[in-house]
């Protein structure tokens, strides 16, 4: 208020998980507790889970077959994004925003039997 | 002999009072509902996502639940669908979903891990099987899977079991995990609101509406992506490397650590194709700290900055994958080192070379 330094974003803290083989493509952990910004850089708007998928995409990820992760700029298809242990369907998929302590699970659908 | 029948003799064993009726077929969109409709509940344990897709599609339209397991490596999931089984298209209310409603789309084949490429933890698969057959003596024993179009019928929140056996699993200290699932999508193409004009017996059968396979992605034809110059067949590297005409070289084999271990080519080394692709991704990220030739084992040290380099694995498409790495990487000296794909992979050698080779 009134203050003209330029203010650093805020944090927040989250936890995301990657199972059913996704975990390959983020260092092999299958387990990140980490702190995303909480808007989104350009629209200031607050983080939701399609601006999430990009961030995962420029500073999580480790492998370069960002094509098993995203495909045309969203979550490719045959992955379920759980938020909080519910399909992210219930919450508004893309469009949810993210709360701080969420726990935000990407599973990729499986086939084999 | 066929699974079917091993499978009913090992059950007759178990149990020989239930009647088994084998379908020694493979199903398909022809014959698919005239073997389902004969029963009241589907289990399926099958193995990929087309049959799959046509298993849930077929329980819709005879209304059947369905109980689909699923298992790769280390990881299982498990869900009950469409039971009670209710009229496609009703959408007054929450309904039970199908497998499309669930999984809408999937995965383009290249992510597809089948359980020969992967392998498979002979307890994930054991655990869900048990869990799936517990499902339907619940859903059987409590009339469940008699069709409903009553307003009574009650709702079951839908659920999806995921199960991993590893200890550093994102699912873990919990190896199980329920997470809730969505009820019918009411634009779910098989039983949303429009689906009695999307999806029907006829459509199936007569191959058109859907197409399974191109759903699915299975038409695509397997890429090529080297030109025939940079590429060796098995029996060709074979001969050469017996008359003596090649020059000392790196022979790379991107199979994973498990495969590899099984059995090789002589003087092989082993440079795991997802390792590799992440220390490709690193060194390009870090601009001009790490040379290109970082990527090779340990191996190319002993070799003339020239010494050609061949790429093998397992069928033969991870190898010209890697073949253009080494090339984006600038290990090729820009033409000068020739970098070759072993066409085909080790399933190739078997065929051309060596039949007493275990491809797994």
């Amino acid at each position: 208020m009134g203050s003209t330094t330029k203010e650093t974003p805020e944090m927040i803290p989250i936890t995301v998980e990657f199972s059913g083989g996704l975990e390959m493509l983020f260092s092999n952990k299958a387990k990140h507790s980490i702190s995303i910004p909480s808007k989104n850089p350009t629209s200031k708007s607050p983080i939701n889970i399609g601006h999430f998928i990009r961030y995962l995409v420029d500073n999580l990820i480790t492998d370069d077959r960002t094509d098993l992760f995203v495909l045309e700029d969203h979550l490719r298809p045959g992955i379920l994004v759980l938020i909080n242990d519910a399909d992210w369907e219930l919450e508004g998929e893309e469009e949810y925003e993210i709360q701080s302590g969420d726990t935000i699970l990407f599973v990729s659908t499986l086939h084999g039997g | 002999m066929l699974k079917v029948n091993s499978l009913i003799t090992y059950l007759q064993d178990l149990n020989p009072l239930p009647t088994y009726i084998p379908h020694p077929h493979r199903l398909t969109p022809q014959n698919a509902a005239d073997i389902i409709t004969n029963y009241d509940l589907v289990l399926d344990c099958t193995d990929n996502a087309a049959t799959r897709y046509l298993i849930s599609d077929i329980c819709v339209l005879l209304q059947k639940p369905l109980v689909s397991a699923a298992a790769v490596q280390k990881s299982g999931q498990l869900t009950v669908l469409n039971c009670p089984p209710t009229p496609q298209g009703l959408i007054d209310k929450p309904y039970p979903p199908c497998y499309r409603c669930c999984f809408r789309k999937p995965p383009p084949p290249s992510a597809m891990t089948t359980c020969g490429e992967a392998g498979i933890m002979s307890t994930v698969v054991g655990l869900m099987g048990v869990a799936q057959a517990g499902e339907a003596i619940k859903i059987l024993a409590s009339n469940l899977h008699l069709p409903s179009s009553s307003s009574s019928s009650p709702f079951i929140e839908p659920n999806l079991l995921l199960y991993t056996h590893d200890l550093s699993s994102g699912i873990s200290p919990f190896t199980f995990r329920a997470v809730k699932m969505g009820s019918r999508k009411k634009t779910c193409f098989a039983c949303g609101e429009n689906s009695p004009s999307t999806l029907t017996l006829q459509g199936i059968k007569s191959g058109t509406a859907p197409n399974y396979d191109q759903f699915c992605g299975l038409n695509t034809p397997p890429k090529n992506l080297l030109p025939q110059q940079d590429r060796i067949s098995p029996s060709e590297y074979y001969h050469a490397l017996e008359k003596g005409e090649l020059p000392p070289h790196l022979l790379i084999d991107t199979r994973e650590k498990e495969h590899f271990s099984f059995g090789s080519i002589q003087g092989a080394v082993n440079l795991p194709f997802g390792a590799f692709l992440s220390k490709c991704f690193k060194i390009k990220k870090s601009g001009e700290d790490e040379k290109g030739d970082d990527i090779l084992p340990a191996e190319a040290k002993e070799l003339s900055e020239d010494a050609p380099i061949f790429v093998v694995c397992r069928r033969g498409l991870d190898s010209q994958e890697a073949v253009e790495k080494l090339k984006e990487l600038g290990v090729d000296r820009g033409g000068k080192r020739k970098i070759m794909d072993i066409r085909g992979g080790m399933k190739a050698w078997k065929e051309e070379v060596d039949p007493d080779f275990q491809f797994i």
